[in-house]
């Protein structure tokens, strides 16, 4: 039966994801809902955005999945996917200030905590045990949701990076729920996997056919966070965003305040003549990820991608030990 | 391409053993001291543990963005 539900919820997501993907793109272009993809020559307009394919996607996943187990977490993931998906539209259609996003995104963790599908006693590796946290656990689960959603935002930065990124983000997530045994929140994680994973990678890999835009890319970064949650997995999930927490950390520290990255006036990297990315030289520009990447020498974007990649990577490694340390 | 990911490499691993030094001393032992009866009153035994639990977090974020202005100002040669 859940081997069954598993594979009818990873075909319904992933087909849906890739039929709805393909109609956007036509319908975006006659709209001219197109931004420029800047990394390239003669700069091609790209159709923006592609969340509403991955948040009606994922949604239906998870409706199958809860129209079988009636579990209030599973609702309470869809919640938060569909605040945070509806919030990144509107940031989509009219651009919201820095701060804007942050707090409107604590909406987004409100499902969990109205519907109470949290357990206030997380289990810390090496600790082992569970620790009950009443009166925090429930301040932290409000922060969590804005945090994971703008960190995946804000390593939207290249061709592909943000659907790889959380592709193997989530497979820490599945280890820590199969060393559970919590089923449920495994099949739950699934809609995620696959609509990111190969469906949607399919058209975001380099070149990219279409952008998620902030709609999908919060989307995806809340269910992140709320899987992590509603999973009992919070340290897992952390370790495994960490090249995006990193990133994210080191460009709120060197700027100072909750800025857009389109607001800042140094970019973080230049583009060159031969269209290859070099890191900025001067003090102003903040630090990001990117940044310290380039700071050797200049790449292309693939290749830029490619080592976003392989930190995150080596963060779901770390993560899955992480799960082997707690449970 | 690892070569070059080296140092980034070794700020992710600092950062992942501060996560988790860091989560296991403050939610493990600082969140659940509870001082003996009379040695100090339970608001202060509180504020006690806001103040460990802040100092660390304010380690741990010092840590990371020394380490990261280091790995920056060392690699790249500023023009202004």
């Amino acid at each position: 039966m859940n081997l069954w539900l598993a594979l009818v919820i990873i075909l319904v997501s992933g087909l849906l994801t890739y039929l709805l993907t393909r109609f956007l793109i036509k319908v975006l272009r006659r709209r001219g809902w197109l931004v420029e993809d800047a990394h390239k020559p003669n700069r091609p307009l790209i159709p923006r955005p592609a969340g509403p394919a991955l948040i009606i996607s994922i949604l239906i996943g998870e409706a199958i999945l809860y129209y079988f187990t009636y579990d209030v977490r599973v609702a309470a993931l869809s919640s938060a996917l569909l605040i945070a998906g509806l919030i990144g539209l509107v940031d989509d259609a009219k651009r919201l200030k820095g701060y804007y996003k942050p707090l409107l995104l604590i909406f987004a963790s409100l499902p969990i905590l109205l519907l109470g599908a949290y357990v206030p006693q997380p289990i810390f590796p090496i600790y082992g045990k569970s620790v009950r946290l009443f009166v925090i656990y429930p301040l932290l689960v409000l922060a969590a949701l804005p945090v994971t959603a703008n960190t995946i935002n804000a390593i939207d930065v290249f061709n592909g990076v943000v659907s790889s990124f959380v592709l193997i983000a989530t497979i820490p997530l599945l280890v820590a729920f199969t060393l559970q045994g919590d089923w449920i929140m495994l099949i739950a994680a699934l809609p995620l996997l696959t609509s990111t994973a190969v469906f949607y990678f399919f058209f975001h890999r380099y070149p990219s056919k279409i952008f998620p835009g902030d709609s999908g890319t919060l989307a995806l970064g809340a269910l992140y966070g709320a899987l992590a949650i509603c999973g009992r997995a919070e340290v897992v999930g952390v370790v495994a965003l960490l090249p995006a927490i990193l990133n994210s950390f080191f460009f709120l520290s060197s700027v100072k305040k909750i800025v857009e990255h389109r607001e800042v006036k140094e970019r973080p990297a230049k583009i060159l003549e031969d269209f290859r990315l070099a890191a900025s030289p001067s003090r102003e520009a903040p630090i990001t990820l990117t940044r310290m990447i380039l700071a050797k020498g200049p790449l292309s974007e693939v290749e830029v991608a490619r080592a976003i990649t392989i930190l995150a990577t080596i963060a779901a490694a770390l993560a899955i030990i992480t799960a082997f340390l707690t449970w | 391409m690892l070569r070059r990911l080296l140092p980034l490499v070794a700020i992710l691993l600092v950062a992942w053993l501060l996560v988790l030094s860091g989560t296991v001393i403050i939610f493990g032992y600082i969140a659940q001291f509870n001082p003996a009866e009379g040695a100090i009153s339970p608001f202060g035994a509180a504020v006690l543990k806001v103040v460990l639990g802040a100092l660390l977090a304010i380690l741990w974020i010092l840590i990371l963005y020394l380490l990261s202005i280091w790995y920056v100002r060392r690699s790249i040669k500023p023009t202004s």
